[in-house]
C-alpha cells in the first residue's frame, strides 16, 4: 500500500514484486526520515550543537541532580538526585532545616556539591555558568535588592546584566502584581519583596525558576494569582519551576513532582500522582486497621470516633471495610514524618 | 563592564549607605586624622598654600567615603546574574580601582599643581602622594573588616572567615606606618620648627616614603585573596546571610 510520497519514491525504484518485503520496508524507513529531514522536523539535530540545542529548546533535561552531597558545618544534605524536564512543576518539601534551601542554592549555583554533580540545561557550572545564570530565575528568602533604590531601578540595576531583560515586561509585571514602580524597596512588607523578587525573575525570560517558600508569604488574593502566573510560565513546556515550601496544600493544587527531604536526606523525588498511587488513608475501626499488615501501616492515629492510618497500598490488599482515599500530600507529610518504627523504604 | 563598574560605583554613594559608613569606627578616626592631625601637618611643610592643603583634604575624605561606602564584596543577587568567576573577578578588581583611583585622580592632579606653583622639594610632592596612600591603606584596612561583619566595633553575625587575619597582616602594618609616620614627623616637625632642621626632616620623610612604598607592594598582594574570596558565594555567605 503506497500511501504517501514517500512510499512512492520508493517504490519509484524498488518494486514490491523485484525485492524482499522485508528490504523494502527498511528502505521505506529511510526515506520516510529523510523526508523528516528535508521537512525540517529534525533536521535542527543534525546541524553542529543542534542536538543539544533542540533539547534545550523543548525542556528535556533541563535539570539533573545527581548524588549531589553538601555539608555546611554539622549539617549534611545529600546525596540528592532529581530531574525535571520542561514544563513542570517541582515541588520540594520538607520540615524547616530538611536542606530545601541548601538544595535550591546547590541548583542555582551559589553552592557547589561535595560529591556528585548539578547539571542545568544539559550543562555544568564549571564550563557553562553564564549561560545558566541566564536562564534561572531565583527567588529567594532574604532581601535581594538595594534598600534605597526604587523597584524600577533595582530592576535596571541588576537586569542590565541579562540578556533577555525588558524594563517594560518588569513594569507590567510590577503593576500586575499591585506595586509601585517608585516606591522605595525598603518600604516593602515581606510579601511584596518577594512580589517584586518574582517580578524581577520573570522579566529576564528564565526558562527555570527556582523559588523558595513564596507563598507563606502572599496575601490569599495573590495566591491565585501567583499560582496562575506559573501555570502560564510553564504553558509552554519549555519552561520548568521548582518550588520549595512546607505548604503542601498548594502543591496538591500545581505541582507535578514532588521531591522530598528530611534531616538533608532525600526521601524521595517522584511524580505526584504517582506517589498519591503510593499510600492510602485507611480510617475505621481500631481493630480493622490492626487487621492490615504491619509492613505496610506507614503511621497510624487513633482518635475518638476511630483511627486513622496511612498505608502503603497494594493491588490486591484487604483493607477489611476500613473508608480509603487517595492521601493529600498534608497527610502524607504529616504521617511519614510521624513515623516511629521504620525508615521510609 | 567598565560602564557598568562605573554606573555602580557612583550609585552607592547614598545617603543611606553614608551614614551607615559613619557607625564604621575607622570612618570616624580617619576623620579625626583628616581633619586634625594631617592638615597641620601639611600645613607646616606648605605653609599656608590652601590650595595644596584642598587638594590632599577632599580626595582623601572620598576615598575614606569611597572605600567605606563601597565594600570589595558582591551582593548576592549580583552572585546569581549571569557572570561567570572571571567576570566577577574582573568586575571586582574594576570596583577595588574605581574606589581608589576615582577619589585619588583629582587629589594627585590637585597636588600636582600646588607642587607646581610654589615650586617644593621633590620630596615635599612625594609627601603629598605617601599622605593619599596612607589614607588608601587605612580605608582598605576599615573596608575590610566592615566586609567581614565589623561594624560599630564588634563582630556582627559570625567570626570572621580564617583568610581575613592573614589579610589584615598584610594591610594593617601598612596603613598603619603611613599614619604612624605622619603622626610622628607632625611631632618633630613641631619640635624642630625653631631649629631649622628642615634638610634632616626632609631625608626622614623620604625613608617614611620608601618604607611606606615597600608596604604597600606587599598589601597589593592580599588584594588579591580579597577579591578570590568575594566571588564566591560560598566563602562569603556568612557574611552575607547574617
Amino acid at each position: 500500500m503506497l500511501q504517501n510520497r514517500n512510499d512512492c519514491f520508493a517504490a519509484f525504484f524498488f518494486s514490491e514484486k523485484e525485492i524482499d518485503k522485508s528490504v523494502y520496508k527498511v528502505y521505506i524507513l529511510i526515506y520516510t526520515v529523510k523526508a523528516q529531514l528535508k521537512d525540517g522536523k529534525n533536521a535542527e539535530c543534525w546541524k553542529p550543537g543542534g542536538y543539544e540545542a533542540v533539547r534545550e529548546k523543548r525542556g528535556i533535561g533541563m535539570l539533573k541532580v545527581e548524588r549531589a552531597v553538601k555539608q555546611i558545618g554539622d549539617f549534611k544534605l545529600g546525596p540528592v538526585s532529581i530531574e525535571l524536564s520542561g514544563g513542570y512543576i517541582m515541588g520540594l518539601i520538607g520540615q524547616n532545616g530538611s536542606g530545601k534551601t541548601t538544595l535550591l542554592h546547590l541548583i542555582a549555583g551559589l553552592l557547589r556539591p561535595k560529591e556528585g554533580d548539578v547539571s542545568v540545561f544539559g550543562k555544568s557550572y564549571q564550563t557553562s555558568e553564564r549561560a545558566i545564570r541566564e536562564g534561572l530565575g531565583v527567588v529567594l528568602q532574604e532581601r535581594m535588592f538595594e534598600a534605597h533604590r526604587t523597584l524600577e531601578e533595582n530592576g535596571n540595576d541588576y537586569g542590565k546584566y541579562y540578556e533577555n531583560y525588558r524594563r517594560e515586561k518588569l513594569l507590567n509585571r510590577i503593576e500586575r502584581f499591585g506595586l509601585i514602580p517608585k516606591q522605595k524597596y525598603k518600604n516593602l512588607s515581606k510579601g511584596e519583596e518577594l512580589k517584586f523578587q518574582l517580578a524581577f525573575a520573570l522579566a529576564h525570560e528564565p526558562k527555570l525558576l527556582l523559588l523558595d517558600e513564596p507563598t507563606a508569604n502572599f496575601d490569599p488574593e495573590f495566591r491565585e494569582e501567583f499560582f496562575l502566573v506559573l501555570k502560564e510560565f510553564i504553558a509552554d513546556g519549555a519552561h520548568s519551576v521548582i518550588l520549595a515550601t512546607h505548604l503542601t496544600e498548594d502543591l496538591d493544587r500545581i505541582a507535578d513532582y514532588i521531591t522530598w527531604l528530611e534531616k538533608g536526606k532525600q526521601l524521595f523525588s517522584t511524580d505526584i500522582e504517582n506517589l498519591r498511587d503510593m499510600y492510602r488513608m485507611a480510617a475505621g475501626e481500631h481493630y480493622k486497621v490492626m487487621l492490615l499488615p504491619q509492613e505496610n501501616i506507614i503511621c497510624m492515629e487513633q482518635g475518638s470516633f476511630g483511627t486513622k492510618a496511612l498505608v502503603r497500598h497494594k493491588r490486591r490488599l484487604d483493607y477489611h471495610g476500613l473508608e480509603t482515599s487517595r492521601p493529600s500530600l498534608e497527610e502524607l507529610m504529616y504521617f511519614i514524618t510521624r513515623r516511629k518504627n521504620e525508615p521510609y523504604q | 563592564m567598565i560602564v557598568h563598574v562605573f554606573c555602580d560605583y557612583l550609585n552607592a554613594f547614598r545617603w543611606g549607605k553614608i551614614k551607615e559608613a559613619f557607625g564604621n569606627f575607622t570612618f570616624g578616626w580617619l576623620f579625626i586624622y583628616v581633619l586634625v592631625i594631617y592638615p597641620f601637618m601639611i600645613l607646616r611643610i606648605w605653609e599656608d598654600n590652601w590650595f595644596s592643603y584642598y587638594g590632599s583634604v577632599i580626595p582623601a575624605c572620598f576615598i575614606g567615603f569611597s572605600m567605606c561606602v563601597t565594600e570589595v564584596r558582591l551582593p548576592k543577587l549580583m552572585l546569581l546574574c549571569p557572570l561567570d568567576r572571571e567576570e566577577r573577578k574582573k568586575y571586582l578588581y574594576l570596583m577595588f580601582a574605581a574606589r581608589l583611583f576615582v577619589p585619588m585622580t583629582p587629589g594627585l592632579v590637585l597636588y600636582g599643581v600646588g607642587c607646581y606653583r610654589i615650586n617644593v622639594s621633590p620630596v615635599c610632592c612625594a609627601v603629598g602622594i605617601f599622605s593619599l596612600f596612607s589614607f588608601a591603606l587605612c580605608a582598605c584596612i576599615s573596608s575590610s573588616w566592615q566586609r567581614n561583619g565589623y561594624k560599630n566595633g564588634k563582630w556582627s553575625g559570625r567570626r570572621p572567615q580564617r583568610e581575613i587575619p592573614e589579610e589584615l597582616k598584610g594591610l594593617e602594618p601598612a596603613g598603619l606606618t603611613g599614619v604612624g609616620v605622619g603622626i610622628v614627623l607632625l611631632a618633630g616637625s613641631v619640635a624642630f620648627m625653631n631649629f631649622g632642621t628642615w634638610r634632616w626632616l626632609d631625608a626622614v620623610w623620604a625613608a617614611a616614603i620608601v618604607l611606606e612604598l615597600i608596604l604597600d607592594i606587599l598589601a597589593v598582594r592580599y588584594i588579591r585573596p580579597v577579591v578570590e574570596i568575594a566571588a564566591d558565594y560560598e566563602r562569603t555567605c556568612d557574611y552575607l546571610d547574617n
